[in-house]
């Protein structure tokens, strides 16, 4: 007789769930401390999720005003015609799910699911609402910002969107809804012809939208009469949600269990394999490097140079033998003189958030490739230099040539002397702050008792500071000579770690 | 010039905790010169924690490490037992790069024997991290033998190696401590041909045993040490043999 798995335990279950990722999460983008860390971590984890929700609610309020920018920059009819197509282009968002439902599995069980609950009786249901509801909360937080563009673009207005935000959450959990059940059918029907049958659903559904009637479009014009005209139609929202949830409810209850184990298992087995790859690119990125690498001939030599200038000629030969490598020193520089141009010429409030998102998503790491490397320890206890000489020898040869495109650009602009030389000295200082805060988080290593700084500190403070007096208050000078003197600070406290 | 008298290597009262967790408590060693020393103990003994912290790597929380002389680069080499290489360097650039860096010269002639003796000649052209861990290992010990440390503190050497490069590594470790080096290497098993002047046997954190394996045949009325009878002789709990 197998074990009873009740409700209770379930959601305890589902709880311990989003307990754990959300700590993966907040962990790996530097909100969490870690176990043994000091009050101060917590302090700081708090700040940090302070200045998350700021920047994602003024994020919120950029997207409107751009929205609307944009919307009024557009002819009426484009807006017009735009609003006509929302019953489509709801509807055609239908079969994309549906197409999806058929080629994923949006129900499965994790490896501590399995352990837990794979040999027990189960409540298919209860699983599949309990799993359920999340996955509709992640699908809404993408839809709603899509929602509020289309509703804004369609009546060129900020007028209906917030009402139109209040529709579209349900349609969406409606909508969702149908996607499981579509994927939970998959799970349900035993022979494979029912199974290959389902791919009837999404062609179904697209020739309804291409007939231009039907349910396809009836989800699709309630959003839209909420976008034009502001209109909640209560009951044809109440009757899709339930439509929704009783379909995936009544499929979840024939849920074949063999077959979830068995595609649960498959499927984390592959998870495994690929969550290297999303938790730490770095490790990917060298994995692939190391995997291109061992099928070619190593080509060019290192020079026989003594001494750290050395140092200065590994960089560049390890590029020209893996040329993708490049790829990260354009890109380096490509956020660096973005920064720049920002500070110099006078452009919208909003256009910073947009950088800053960029510099935190895709950090200048060009700059401190091979210190990083060098600081692996055991590298670093043969090369016998501290961390900030260390630095200077890495990123002397890569840092320059930022400096050296900044320079060509600012030599292009013609710029009066007063203002070329500040926004030299803030090239230099964005250069400076780009490749120290970068590598006092690389160089943090492992101490005893010592408070967890979390590595995306240093860049948060400088990158703020300029933000704040290079962009909003549009001082050069002053955010150069800030910047210099946070990253001569930063230096010293890269010195400090020797 | 060193005095004969101090050892290479000495530890006191080194303590270090991960969190709550009291990986090292209190441990004091010396080692010294000419001295091959194994390091023996269960998994999550400590070991690898120790010579993190003998080799600078981890700050202590408490104790001392001091090697003989003021602090200079390479007096103390730690070889972790997954070492890491720098993608796009071949092995031998991999040698070239540490001895240049130094302005060691001439320094071809000995990394050409040492890649011979521990069996990578022949692949010296080929990038390092295209190797087996196996071969990785011995690279990462050439490279740390061509530094000419004083104190060399090797993690799980035999583990990835086989029988007859198990030999191999151990007859250049004692070359290496008949100079006048001193070698600490820790293991859970130590391979039949390796005889290390002296045993540590670390469990919880702290010493349980120490002495040669003369000493400890006696003590415990064993025909050979090896790391594996001296862990079930001193814990005493009839642990399976692998």
């Amino acid at each position: 007789m197998r074990p009873h798995v009740g409700p209770g335990r379930l959601l305890r279950l589902q709880l311990r769930l989003w307990a754990s990722s959300s700590r993966q999460w907040l962990f790996s983008v530097g909100l969490m401390p870690d176990r043994d860390a000091a009050a101060l971590g917590y302090a700081y984890a708090f700040y940090a999720l302070a200045l998350g929700l700021l920047w994602i609610g003024s994020s919120w309020g950029a997207l409107v005003t751009l929205t609307l920018e944009v919307a009024r920059a557009m002819p009426q009819a484009v807006g017009q015609g735009l609003g006509r197509s929302l019953p489509s282009l709801f509807g055609l968002g239908l079969v994309v799910l549906s197409v999806l439902a058929l080629l994923g599995m949006p129900l499965h069980l994790s490896g501590a699911d399995v352990a837990h609950v794979g040999g027990a009786r189960v409540s298919r249901r209860m699983l599949a609402i309990l799993r359920f509801l999340p996955a509709a909360l992640g699908a809404a937080a993408i839809a709603l910002p899509l929602g509020t563009v289309l509703a804004v673009l369609s009546t060129q207005s900020p007028r209906h969107y917030l009402v139109a935000m209040a529709v579209l959450l349900p349609l969406v959990v409606g909508a969702y809804a149908a996607y499981w059940a579509i994927g939970l059918a998959r799970l349900s029907l035993g022979s494979r012809l029912a199974r290959a049958a389902l791919w009837l659903i999404p062609l179904a559904l697209l020739a309804t939208l291409a007939l231009h009637a039907g349910l396809a479009l009836w989800p699709g014009q309630l959003f839209a009469q909420a976008a034009l005209h502001g209109t909640v139609p209560q009951a044809d929202l109440t009757a899709w949600l339930a439509l929704g949830l009783i379909l995936m409810l009544g499929v979840a209850g024939f849920v074949d269990w063999t077959r979830l184990l068995d595609r649960s298992l498959r499927r984390n087995l592959l998870r495994a394999i690929d969550a290297g790859r999303r938790w730490n690119p770095a490790i990917a990125a060298q994995q692939r490097r190391a995997a291109i690498l061992s099928r070619r001939r190593p080509y060019l030599h290192l020079p026989t140079w003594q001494g750290p200038s050395l140092l200065m000629a590994r960089g560049p030969l390890a590029r020209l033998r893996y040329p993708p490598s490049l790829w990260g020193l354009v890109r380096a520089a490509t956020i660096i003189l973005g920064g720049l141009n920002l500070a110099i010429f006078p452009v919208r409030g909003d256009a910073w958030l947009l950088w800053l998102l960029l510099v935190f998503v895709y950090p200048p790491l060009a700059l401190v490739e091979d210190f990083q490397m060098d600081t692996d320890p055991l590298w670093h206890q043969f090369l016998g230099l501290d961390p900030l000489r260390l630095l200077l020898w890495d990123a002397l040869l890569p840092a320059g040539i930022v400096v050296l495109a900044g320079m060509v650009e600012l030599l292009l602009l013609h710029l009066a002397a007063g203002a070329a030389l500040s926004a030299f000295l803030l090239l230099l200082g964005l250069v400076a702050l780009a490749g120290l805060s970068q590598a006092v988080g690389a160089a943090g290593g492992r101490r005893a008792r010592r408070i967890p700084l979390p590595d995306l500190l240093p860049a948060a403070v400088g990158y703020g500071l300029f933000a704040l007096v290079g962009v909003a208050a549009h001082a050069v000078l002053l955010a150069a000579l800030l910047l210099l003197a946070y990253s001569a600070l930063l230096g010293r406290v890269l010195a400090d770690r020797a | 010039m060193f005095d004969s008298a101090t050892p290479l290597l000495s530890a006191k009262d080194v303590r270090y905790r991960y969190g709550a967790f009291e990986a090292l408590r209190g441990v004091s060693l010396t080692l010294e010169r000419g001295e091959l020393v194994a390091l023996v103990g269960r998994n999550g003994a400590g070991k690898s924690t120790l010579l993190r912290c003998l080799a600078g790597w981890y700050q202590l929380e408490q104790g001392t490490v001091e090697n003989g002389a003021p602090r200079s680069a390479s007096r103390v080499v730690l070889v972790p037992d997954t070492p890491s290489f720098y993608a796009e360097l071949t092995a031998w650039e991999h040698l070239q790069f540490i001895s240049q860096l130094h302005g060691r010269t001439p320094w071809q002639d000995e990394a050409h024997r040492l890649l011979a003796t521990l069996g990578l000649a022949g692949h010296e052209g080929a990038y390092a991290s295209s190797f087996s861990r196996g071969m990785q290992y011995k690279l990462a010990l050439a490279v740390a033998l061509l530094s000419r440390p004083d104190v060399l503190l090797l993690d799980e050497p035999f583990g990835p190696l086989d029988a007859l490069s198990s030999e191999a590594l151990y007859k250049e470790l004692r070359r290496f401590a008949a100079e006048g080096g001193g070698v600490l290497v820790s293991a859970h098993q130590m391979p039949q041909a390796v005889v290390p002047d002296r045993f540590l046997l670390l469990e919880d954190g702290c010493f349980l045993v120490e002495g040669s394996a003369e000493e400890l045949m006696q003590r415990y009325g064993l025909a050979a040490v090896s790391g594996e009878d001296l862990l079930r002789a001193a814990l005493g709990e009839g642990l399976e043999t692998p």
